[in-house]
C-alpha cells in the first residue's frame, strides 16, 4: 500500500530549507554550559545561551543517525523493529489522570495504575510498547525511575518514557541494564527507549538537555519530542509549526549525534493545536491528523524512524466524540508510514488515560491492521473456480473449501468488543454499550493474565537502585 | 475631534487589539486635556470590557484576548507617571501577583490567565516563569496583592505550590492572600491538600474564581 502524502516532494524541501533558516539565524537556547561548549566546537554559533547550527554540520548529524533500529522486548517475539512499512502502537504517556475501572470516576494516577495498564499492554495483541501514567503516590524526584521498574516487571513489551532530567536517565537506564544483564546487554537489545522534550519554542532547559546528553552517550534508542501548540508556543501557520518543530528535533538530533555519532534517533514530535477559547490543547483534530502525516514524511525526508500522535480525542466520556475522533486521527497517522502510533488508551487531550480505552484502542487496531493488510492478488483471490463451483454446484459459497481457506487465512475481520448480535439478543442482554463490553474485557485480562516473571536476584536489584535514587536525591 | 469621539476611537482600538494605535489616541486625549482618569475609566477601561464582553458571545477568541489586554497595558503605561503624580489609584477589581513555579518553564497557560484577568478589570503583575519561592512571597509583601496565582505543569514541580504556601505562611502573608492554582496535573483535591483557597481548570474558570473570591458579581 502507497503511504498518504500530505505534503509534495517540493514541500518537505521548502520546510527543510525554512527549518535551517531558523536554525542559522534565530537558533535554540540551550541552558546547559557543557552542551553549549561541544556544540560550539562542533561548529555551531553561540551568543549568550543562543546556540545556532550551520547546515553542513545538520547534514552530516542526519547523515550518522540510524536510518533503522528495534526496540526490543524482554523476549525477542516482541520486539519491534522500526523499518519502513513497519507500524507499531505505543500506549500514552504522562496522564497525570486515571478513570478508575470500579468506579469510572476520575482519580490522580497512582503506580498500582502504571502496573495494571502496563500488563494491558503485555497481554493486548495489537498494542506494542508501553509508556506509562505519572502516579501521584511516589515522590517526584523518584517517579520516572519507581515507573520504569513497575513497567520492567509488568510486560516483556519494549517500554518508552519521557525525562525530565540526567539523573532519571541514568537510574532508569541502571533498573533496566540490570532486568538485561548490564548495560551493554541493554544497548544490544534496548527495551527502553528515552524521550526527551525541547520546550517549544526553541528551547532546550538544563535538565532536558542534560537527559539528552546522558541517553544519548548509552545509545539507547532516543526520542526528541517538542510539542508545540499550534498558535501559542508555534506559529498559528500549521507549516509553520512544522518548522519550528523540525528545528527543535534537528537541534536535538545533532546534540545527540555530536556526543555519540550513530545514536539511533527517533523523530517523535507531538504538535497539538490551541482552541482559541479555552485554551486547551487539542489532540483530537483535523489539524493533528495532518500534522501527524506531514511529521511521518519529515522523519522519511531524513531517512529516520518517525513516531507521530495516532489515537487522539479530547472526549473526556467514551461517546460518539471519543470514538471518531480517535478514529479520524489513527486512519490517517497508520496510512502515513510512521512507524510508533501513539496515545492509545488517552482520553480529554491524553490529560487521563483509562483501562476501557486501552483496550478499545486496540479492537480499533484490530480493525486498522486489517485494513491496511489490503486486498489480497493472485489466482486463487480472483476466485473464478470458486464462483463457477459455487454457481454451477450445491451449497453456494458456505460450503466451499476457498471460503475456510480464505476465512482462516484472516481474509475477513473478526472483531473482539465491537457487537454484531441481532437487535433481540442484544436488547435481551440489557442492551450493552461498546464501553460495558471493554470494561468485561479489562476485568478478564486483569483476573487472568500472567506476565513472565523477573528473578529473584534482579527483582533485588532493581529495589537497590531505586533505594539509591532515593538516598542520591535526597528523597525521605 | 471632540474629546468623545477621541473616547470612542480608544475604546474602538482596544476592541479592535491595536496597541500602537492606542498609545497615539491616548497621547492625542492628554494633548486635547482630557484627564489621566477619565481616559482610563471611559477609555481603555470600557474597550477592554468589551473586549470581555464579545470574548463571552464567542464571536472573540484568545488571541483577541492577548491583544486587547496589550492595547489596554500601552494606554495605561503613557497614563501611569500621571495617574501615581496625582495621587490617583488605577480602577482595579484587585491586584494579582502571578507566575509559573520554580523549575518549571511552560509559560503558556499563565499568560491566558493573565490576559483574561486583565480583560476583566485585574491588575496583574506577571512574575514570569521559573520563579523561585522567595520571589512570590517578597512581591505579594511589596503589592499587598489581593491574589497570587501558582501556575505549574510538570508533575515533578507542582510541589512548589505547596513550597509557596508554606513560605506565605512562615512570612505572616497567608491570611492576607488568596492563592489560586493552575496547571495541567492540578485539581480540587491538590488545591484543597496543599491549602489553596482555589484552583481554576482553565483561563476562563480563573477569572470566576477570582471574581468569587474577590466578592464581585
Amino acid at each position: 500500500m502507497k503511504f498518504l502524502e500530505v505534503l509534495s516532494p517540493e514541500d518537505l524541501d521548502a520546510i527543510h530549507a525554512a527549518t535551517l533558516e531558523v536554525l542559522g539565524r534565530t537558533g535554540m537556547l540551550i541552558q546547559d554550559a557543557g552542551a553549549r561548549e561541544r556544540l560550539e566546537a562542533a561548529g555551531c554559533g553561540v551568543r549568550g545561551e543562543r546556540v545556532t547550527f550551520p547546515a553542513d554540520l545538520v547534514a552530516r548529524a542526519v547523515e550518522s543517525s540510524p536510518a533503522e533500529f528495534s526496540l526490543c522486548g524482554r523476549i525477542p517475539e516482541h520486539d519491534c523493529p522500526l523499518v519502513p512499512g513497519r507500524f507499531y502502537t505505543l500506549s500514552t504517556t504522562g496522564s497525570p489522570f486515571v478513570i478508575d475501572h470500579e468506579t469510572g470516576e476520575r482519580r490522580h494516577a497512582l503506580v498500582k495504575d502504571v502496573a495494571d495498564f502496563t500488563r494491558l499492554v503485555d497481554a493486548l495483541p495489537n498494542t506494542h510498547m508501553a509508556s506509562p501514567a505519572t502516579p501521584k503516590d511516589v515522590e517526584p524526584e523518584i517517579v520516572t525511575p519507581v515507573r520504569v521498574a513497575t513497567m520492567l516487571r509488568n510486560t516483556t513489551k519494549p517500554l518508552r518514557v519521557a525525562v525530565e532530567s540526567g539523573d532519571e536517565v541514568r537510574y532508569s537506564l541502571k533498573i533496566a541494564a540490570a532486568v538485561h544483564g548490564g548495560m551493554e546487554a541493554l544497548v544490544a537489545r534496548p527495551q527502553l527507549q528515552i524521550s526527551v522534550s525541547p520546550l517549544s519554542p526553541l528551547t532546550l532547559s538544563g535538565d532536558s538537555t542534560r537527559a539528552l546528553m546522558v541517553a544519548a552517550a548509552a545509545g539507547v534508542p532516543l526520542g526528541v519530542i517538542p510539542a508545540p501548540i499550534v498558535g501559542a508556543t508555534g506559529p498559528m501557520s500549521l507549516a509553520g509549526s512544522l518548522v519550528q518543530q523540525n528545528a527543535e528535533i534537528l537541534a536535538g538530533l545533532v546534540l545527540a549525534q555530536v556526543v555519540n555519532p550513530g545514536a539511533p534517533i527517533l523523530y517523535e514530535p507531538r504538535p497539538t493545536v490551541m482552541d482559541m477559547r479555552t485554551g486547551q490543547s487539542i489532540w483530537g483534530n483535523p489539524e493533528v491528523a495532518l500534522l501527524s502525516v506531514a511529521t511521518a514524511q519529515m522523519a522519511r525526508y531524513y531517512k529516520i524512524p518517525g513516531s507521530v500522535t495516532a489515537f487522539g480525542s479530547s472526549a473526556r466520556a467514551m461517546d460518539d466524540q471519543n470514538g471518531f475522533e480517535r478514529a479520524l486521527t489513527l486512519l490517517p497517522a497508520v496510512q502515513s508510514g510512521a512507524n510508533v502510533l501513539a496515545a492509545l488508551g488517552g482520553g480529554d487531550n491524553v490529560i487521563h488515560t483509562s483501562a476501557e480505552l486501552i483496550v478499545l484502542d486496540d479492537e480499533i487496531m484490530a480493525w486498522v491492521t486489517r485494513f491496511m493488510r489490503g486486498i489480497t492478488m493472485d489466482e486463487d483471490a480472483l476466485g473464478v473456480s470458486a464462483i463457477h463451483e459455487a454457481v454451477m454446484g450445491e451449497g453456494g459459497f458456505l460450503a466451499l473449501d476457498h471460503t475456510r481457506k480464505f476465512m482462516r487465512a484472516g481474509e475477513v475481520w473478526t472483531p473482539r468488543l465491537s457487537d454484531r448480535r441481532n437487535y433481540s439478543d442484544w436488547d435481551r442482554d440489557g442492551r450493552p454499550t461498546i464501553q460495558q463490553h471493554a470494561r468485561a474485557r479489562v476485568t478478564e485480562i486483569l483476573a487472568t493474565h500472567v506476565v513472565e516473571p523477573l528473578s529473584d536476584d534482579i527483582e533485588r536489584e532493581i529495589d537497590e537502585v531505586i533505594a539509591e535514587a532515593r538516598a542520591d536525591l535526597n528523597v525521605a | 475631534m471632540d474629546t468623545e469621539a477621541l473616547l470612542a476611537e480608544i475604546r474602538a482600538a482596544v476592541l479592535d487589539g491595536e496597541p500602537s494605535l492606542v498609545k497615539s489616541l491616548t497621547e492625542k486625549a492628554l494633548e486635547a486635556g482630557l484627564p489621566a482618569l477619565t481616559i482610563v475609566s471611559e477609555g481603555l477601561t470600557e474597550g477592554i470590557r468589551s473586549v470581555g464582553v464579545e470574548f463571552q458571545k464567542g464571536s472573540y477568541f484568545l488571541p483577541d484576548l492577548v491583544r486587547g489586554a496589550q492595547s489596554m497595558e500601552i494606554g495605561l503605561e503613557v497614563l501611569q507617571p500621571l495617574l501615581t503624580g496625582a495621587g490617583e489609584e488605577m480602577p482595579t477589581h484587585a491586584r494579582v501577583v502571578l507566575g509559573t513555579v520554580h523549575g518549571d518553564l511552560h509559560s503558556i497557560g499563565k499568560n491566558i490567565v493573565a490576559a483574561m484577568l486583565k480583560a476583566s478589570g485585574f491588575a496583574v503583575d506577571d512574575l514570569g516563569v521559573n520563579v523561585p519561592v522567595e520571589v512570590f512571597v517578597e512581591k505579594v509583601r511589596e503589592t499587598e496583592a489581593g491574589f497570587l496565582g501558582l501556575s505549574a505543569l510538570l508533575t515533578t514541580t507542582v510541589h512548589q505550590q505547596e513550597a509557596v504556601i508554606k513560605a506565605l505562611e512562615a512570612a505572616g502573608l497567608r491570611s492576607k492572600v488568596k492563592v489560586l492554582l493552575g496547571g495541567a496535573p492540578i485539581d480540587q483535591d491538590w488545591a484543597d491538600r496543599v491549602g489553596a483557597d482555589g484552583f481554576a481548570p482553565d483561563a476562563a474558570r480563573a477569572v470566576e474564581v477570582a471574581r468569587e473570591l474577590a466578592g464581585i458579581r
